[in-house]
């Protein structure tokens, strides 16, 4: 009987302390603002756009007398911070107003284009969802209720008649774009993709051949930190799965060649569960309909890993021009921005 | 050099299995083991387990403590302890109901945060055990009952200035459900081989690996 009530004591207080444990005092990882930035429906600070019924987080930079171009990020989930930041400046703010420099990265074309740049939905600081309310669909529905909304404010504003948009896209943006151009070809004058994915069942089984798998990198510093990191944090919600998630960004895959310092705001993770029309969808089958032309624009580091990737990718254009950047990977238009610039300038001034 | 650190102690733990899970007809009272796998990242533990018996539970209770590393990175920053206690609820015949509850305190280094954390778990095992070998399934559930983090400065540059430091309460937890199977050579030499299914605490994929594997030897004395 002692035995028993000298076992039972230490339980109960153990129980009890444990109990006047304060959960006010304990930080929530799903409060947010927390681990990850705030999306627009969290910030008002956060620039915004409201379109086909919901808001994403967008800003504009330029004249909007000028030709627009619409740029679309990659990931599926990423954002578009690496469009307005460049290597060895400062990492561009989420809030305009704290920009020491306003015209880092691609945004540098605001000078000669009206520049559009928008959070796809359910990624970077743009609102989450759950599973199954985001397809490839919608995501080219936004595009074209973007595009329809800056051509009736450019209409509105200056008294200029467009029909038409540029489009700049990188890496996913790329697979949509060409999604949004089979669809609506005659909404777009040219187009413009660094290492765009894959447009085909054809290129995306190209690409798979050729990367190296997340098993074949077990090892790996990345992957065994994203792995460990599951015993610290479950990503059953959204803030958690967009913070583990940013462990292998710009790291994940060997071939791209990336630089890992590249900045972001914020992954949506949950948008890998969809059909994003990144891996079996053919986009193609209206291409021939595309009265524009597509200049493809790769890193010589990327190229040299997937040498017969562009001569695909190009093949489904009816008029493409091809333009490689020196010692850069996937993440050029970081790294090289003014580079690149030049080359979309000449382009987009000689169509 | 790590990596033939590695293979060296891959080779060596392949020849020695370690079980973790008592078989109670043992007439020793102390053991030593060691495992590898992936769970979710690659470890390697070692660790010691003790039998007692536990006269007011009329029960025997075998207690246990190991420390695990992920062998590829070799760092006390990236690494997991845990105590715990194992000890029969039902037995009948060489049928046993075991339950294994444990704490544990686990340490991670990223390139974006460092954290620490104090996880609760409780594994459920029934199966046969008999002196020479035993087979269970398993049902386990962990719970993260806090952790610390901070962020690093690579974190704040690249990704969020505003990311808060500080314990969270809440970071999650898992269930797991596997078997595991064992066999005793010599009486002195345990060969431990288990497979587990692991879940989020909302039954969402674990991610990563789609299973948990170890394979485990021991040495009693």
């Amino acid at each position: 009987m002692k035995q028993k009530k000298i076992w039972v004591f230490p339980i109960i207080m153990m129980l009890f302390m444990l109990s006047l444990i304060d959960c006010e005092s304990f930080l929530n990882p799903d409060e947010p603002g927390n681990l990850v930035p705030m999306t627009v429906e969290e910030d008002p600070l956060l620039p915004r756009i409201e379109v086909n019924g919901t808001t994403l987080h967008s800003e504009t930079f330029g004249d909007i007398n000028n030709p627009i171009i619409i740029f679309l990020h990659g990931g599926p989930g990423s954002d578009y911070r690496a469009f307005i930041s460049q290597k060895g400046s400062e990492n561009t703010s989420r809030y305009p107003n704290e920009r020491t420099i306003t015209n880092a990265g691609l945004s540098q074309l605001q000078d000669e284009y009206f520049c559009v740049f928008y959070d796809q939905r359910g990624a970077g600081l743009s609102p989450r969802f759950d599973k199954g309310e985001i397809t490839f669909d919608l995501y080219i529905e936004d595009l074209d209720a973007i595009i329809d909304h800056y051509l009736n404010i450019k209409y509105t504003d200056t008294g200029i008649l467009e029909t038409q948009v540029n489009i700049i896209g990188w890496s996913y943006g790329g697979t949509l774009g060409t999604g949004y151009i089979n669809v609506h070809p005659e909404k777009i004058k040219n187009v413009v993709f660094y290492e765009p994915g894959p447009f085909s069942q054809k290129g995306y089984d190209y690409f798979i051949e050729n990367t190296t798998s997340y098993f074949a990198q077990i090892g790996e510093d990345w992957l065994e930190e994203y792995l460990l990191s599951k015993d610290h944090i479950t990503a059953d919600e959204h803030e958690r799965a967009d913070y583990q998630k940013l462990l292998g960004a710009f790291r994940s895959n060997p071939q791209f060649h990336e630089d890992s310092n590249c900045p972001l705001w914020r992954m949506g993770a949950f948008l890998e569960l969809e059909d994003l029309g990144k891996q079996d969808r053919d986009n193609t089958s209206n291409l021939s309909s595309f009265q524009g032309k597509l200049l493809l624009i790769a890193g010589e580091l990327t190229m040299n890993e997937y040498p017969k990737y562009s001569d695909i990718q190009m093949s489904y254009y009816p008029q493409s021009i091809y333009r490689e950047i020196p010692d850069v990977g996937h993440t050029g238009p970081w790294e090289e921005p003014d580079e690149i610039a030049l080359v979309i300038r000449n382009f987009l001034n000689q169509q | 050099m790590r990596y033939l650190i590695i293979t060296i102690i891959l080779i060596a733990s392949l020849n020695q299995l370690s079980a973790q899970t008592i078989i109670n007809n043992s007439e020793t009272n102390n053991r030593f083991y060691t495992r590898i796998g992936i769970e979710p990242s690659t470890m390697l533990t070692i660790g010691y387990q003790r039998n007692f018996k536990v006269k007011f539970l009329d029960r025997d209770l075998s207690t246990y403590s190991e420390f695990g590393l992920d062998p590829y990175i070799l760092s006390f920053k990236n690494s997991d302890l845990k105590v715990g206690g194992i000890i029969p609820i039902y037995e009948k015949k060489n049928f046993k109901l075991l339950n294994n509850l444990h704490l544990s305190l686990g340490s991670l280094s990223t390139r974006n945060f460092k954290s620490t954390r104090f996880a609760v778990g409780d594994e459920v095992a029934a199966g046969f055990y008999k002196q020479k070998w035993f087979f269970a399934t398993t049902f386990e559930y962990e719970n993260i009952f806090f952790t610390h983090i901070k962020h690093t400065k690579f974190y704040r540059v690249t990704y969020y200035e505003d990311a808060k430091n500080g314990w969270y309460k809440g970071t999650g937890g898992m269930f797991q459900f596997g078997i595991e199977g064992g066999a005793t050579i010599k009486n002195k030499y345990d060969l431990h081989c288990e497979i587990k299914l692991p879940f989020t605490e909302k039954f969402n994929g674990y991610g990563g690996s789609p299973f948990h594997v170890n394979l485990g030897l021991g040495y009693r004395f």
